[in-house]
């Protein structure tokens, strides 16, 4: 009998055939499922094909036949990771370069039909998410005197007070209508808590950055085993030569930044993320430390090299050496263009784009632990600049945090994507801000830059520039994650990857009580009612989430009387606008809440508490505690899935302790 | 002259005997005033409170401590004080005000002006090492560090 199997299986498998393709419509259909995007905007010259297990010698012969001239593995082999790149299926993705003049989608169907392959992908080729704006910095040092500015910024650095994304004072140079106070709320954090720690590694995937740039040198990851190693030499044996600030998955080598096409993009995101502070240099980074080099650091993955796209090749290599070489958040700027997938499962097996790889990587990336508080890595995700009403994937995946942007005035940009799957929001700046052709270039966000792109400038300082988007709101609250690992750190905190992101989100500020009437720009109005309940759990806030990842305080309830609790705590102040999870009350208005039947008892709970208009009902009879779990989706109304696209679901055990009385400043006595 | 003399005397006699009495009452009183004074000043820390465990038995995850220091002003009746508490946070919450002490029962107001949530009636151990605050039938047990 077990002979008579396995001669079947030996069977099945030389037949293997190519000519499968051509044997009725069942088979098309299983091939087409196969098959999962197009070859429309994608390399004709190689082929992405995930096999059941490594190839034998008979397929790589078969393949061979077919015009297949190379077959390599997509991920080089890392030495330690072989059980781990095989619990994602990594090891299993390989690369097929064709000979020339092969028709690539000819070729796809064969190979599909192979019955090792699992899935086969068009090696299709991103589009570079680039500020549609890029300006000189023209002012120089504030006019502020020098005692002056040291009790406003609690940093040297120059161009700080131009940052109104960490500190907005309310400057109408910048704009009209600039909002004090619509910034990141960063000042008290980096004065009294955290302002990094180089432990935390977050790496940018993007154009490359200029990593010796002189406010972000400092703070650039090292890898010392090539910076001391042979030049030309894979000393680190990663796969990947000289790869000493991270590296050029494009071109396969040094990274470059200030090549003719190139935007500046990385250079830019990087330094929101950790430029270096407090030395009396340029611009401040969220998390670029102290000046006493405790800064963060970056890692530069570059996907994107003188305006040529990634493909999904490489951008699925950089998110896996971001993994492997110690990063735990990944900051991305770009995605494709709003509405292609309108939910996770088209994402993933959608037929026009090449995603399988890619989301492979990305499941790979999140399950790797790079320091020691969180059990996972952490993506973050621009949302898109295409003014749509959902956010772009992949940022757009449920799990993952997609960052919406807001302009100087703290109300949507115009170019924002909003609404399903956009998770919170950041500054991202606006150009058009003003109603009158005469835009203040300050309203954009000013960041690090290099200054080969910028030759043809008459300004002095070509090492910074302003340039908008949810490209620049994303590394925002990239740097913010940061700083919030190196403060759980320095407190001995763990947390689950899950729990870091929930509180990351509920750690934001109202947003939408300003979403009123519209907001006037040169030729265009934004009509603000749009965008109410659409902006996520509202703008994210450096302080409070400091703060959550301290610990809650407990909630005191007075016993014997009936009561609406303020949980902005747990959920930030937009909890009001949050779509909360459960049962639905008898009336239809509210959520029942969970709660155990020993902290009910503890209470003297005699009806269920519930979530309404985003407060907490509460009735407890008797002196005692429990813990209250509520449920809430942030962004959108609806938690996105293979079905549809939507907001992150988010549990807070929020604890309640009852007493008979209590004081109104929140103290015990 | 000598019956007045007499009635002079008597009420010599009288007169002192007044006085003494007075004076052994205000001796007594004082003493009794002194022993019915309270010291509750000090460094108190919150191990117990009826129902609601403390410190050695948390809420879930969410540990509440708190340290109350004592200090007298001119008197053992009033004085400020210096609380520091977490209750669920990850660091400490400080306050601090004045309180008064009116026979056994403690009030307070913090420095920005809240008055305290209740007043309590406060009992002293033998030993001065324990506080009793008991409020609106809630009892919280302070030791003293």
């Amino acid at each position: 009998m077990f002979s008579l199997l396995s001669v079947s299986l030996s069977l099945t498998s030389c037949n293997d055939s190519l000519n499968e393709a051509n044997t009725g419509g069942t088979i098309s259909h299983l091939l087409s499922e196969k098959i999962v995007n197009t070859s429309e905007f994608a390399s004709n010259s190689t082929l992405l094909v995930k096999f059941s297990s490594t190839p034998s010698d008979d397929i790589e012969l078969q393949l061979k036949e077919e015009g297949v001239v190379g077959v390599e593995k997509l991920f080089p082999p890392m030495s330690g990771k072989e059980e781990k790149e095989a619990q994602f299926g990594l090891n299993r993705w390989y690369v097929l370069s064709l000979a020339s003049g092969r028709d690539v989608d000819d070729v796809a169907a064969k190979v599909a039909s192979i019955s090792s392959v699992e899935a086969v992908e068009f090696d299709e080729e991103y589009v570079n998410a680039k500020s549609e704006f890029c300006f000189p910095v023209e002012k120089d040092e504030s006019d502020m005197s020098p005692v002056t500015r040291a009790m406003v910024y609690p940093y040297n650095d120059p161009l700080l007070y131009l940052q109104w994304g960490y500190i907005n004072l309310g400057d109408v140079s910048y704009a009209d209508d600039c909002y004090k106070g619509g910034d990141i709320n960063i000042k008290d954090v980096w004065s009294n808590l955290i302002t990094g720690d180089p432990e935390i590694i977050v790496a940018v995937i993007d154009e490359g950055v200029k990593y010796n740039h002189p406010d972000l040198a400092p703070n650039m990851w090292v890898n010392e085993k090539e910076r001391l190693g042979e030049p030309g030499v894979d000393d680190d044996g990663n796969g990947y030569v000289d790869d000493v600030f991270g590296y050029n998955f494009m071109s396969e080598g040094e990274i470059t930044w200030g090549r003719e096409e190139d935007s500046g993009h990385g250079t830019h995101c990087a330094g929101t993320i950790a430029a270096v502070n407090n030395n009396n240099l340029g611009v401040c980074g969220v998390a670029g430390g102290s000046g006493k080099n405790d800064g963060c650091r970056i890692m530069s993955c570059q996907i994107f090299d003188n305006n040529t796209g990634g493909t999904s090749t490489v951008v699925s290599r950089a998110i896996k050496y971001a993994a492997d070489m110690g990063a735990s958040i990944i900051s991305c700027s770009f995605g494709y263009k709003g509405g292609t997938y309108k939910s996770d499962l088209s994402y993933r097996k959608g037929n026009r784009g090449s995603n399988q790889v890619e989301y492979d990587a990305l499941a790979y990336f999140e399950a790797t632990k790079n320091n020691s508080v969180v059990d996972g890595g952490i993506p973050i995700f621009a949302s898109g600049n295409d003014a749509d009403p959902y956010a772009t994937y992949p940022g757009a995946l449920h799990n993952i945090i997609s960052v919406s942007a807001f302009g100087p005035d703290y109300l949507p940009a115009y170019y924002s994507n909003y609404g399903p799957g956009c998770n919170i929001v950041a500054p991202g700046g606006e150009y058009y801000h003003k109603a009158q052709k005469n835009y203040p270039v300050e309203a954009l966000i000013l960041s690090t830059y290099p200054s080969e792109l910028g030759e043809s400038w008459t300004t002095r300082n070509r090492d910074y520039a302003y340039m908008q988007g949810t490209s620049m709101a994303c590394p925002h609250v990239s740097g913010i994650a940061a700083l919030g690992l190196a403060y759980a750190k320095k407190l001995g905190k763990t947390f689950s990857t899950s729990k870091f992101k929930e509180l990351l989100l509920s750690s934001a500020n109202d947003f939408d009580s300003r979403l009123m009437g519209t907001k006037e720009l040169y030729q265009r109005t934004l009509n603000l009612g749009n965008y109410r309940k659409q902006m996520g759990t509202g703008s994210i806030d450096a302080y409070i989430f400091m703060m959550q990842i301290e610990g809650i305080p407990c909630l005191i309830a007075e016993t014997g009387r009936n009561q609406w609790m303020d949980v902005s705590q747990y959920f930030g102040t937009s909890s009001v606008n949050l779509t909360y999870l459960g049962e639905t009350t008898p009336d239809g208005k509210g959520v029942y809440c969970e709660i155990s039947e020993a902290d009910r008892q503890s209470l003297g709970l005699q009806e269920e508490p519930y979530m309404m208009y985003g407060k907490l009902y509460i009735h407890p009879t008797k002196l005692g505690s429990g813990k209250v779990k509520i449920r809430a989706i942030a962004g959108g109304s609806i938690i996105g899935g293979d079905d549809a696209i939507g907001g992150m679901e988010m549990t807070q055990e929020v604890a309640i302790v009852s007493r008979s009385f209590k004081s109104k400043n929140g103290g015990w006595l | 002259m000598k019956w007045n003399f007499f009635i002079e005397r008597a009420s010599l006699w009288r007169g002192m005997l007044c006085l003494t009495l007075a004076l052994c009452l205000m001796t007594s009183c004082h003493e009794k005033e002194e022993e019915e004074v309270l010291d509750i000043t000090g460094s108190w820390t919150l191990v117990d409170l009826y129902e609601v465990g403390t410190r050695a038995v948390s809420i879930g995850s969410y540990e509440i401590d708190v340290t109350l220091v004592l200090t007298a002003g001119t008197t053992l009746t009033e004085g400020t004080f210096d609380l520091s508490q977490t209750v669920g946070e990850g660091r400490a919450r400080n306050f601090s005000g004045t309180w008064t002490l009116a026979e056994t029962t403690l009030s307070g107001n913090y420095s920005d002006g809240t008055s305290w949530g209740s007043s309590y009636e406060v009992l002293l151990s033998d030993d001065k090492s324990q506080l009793t605050l008991t409020s609106k039938g809630e009892v919280y047990v302070y030791k003293k560090q």
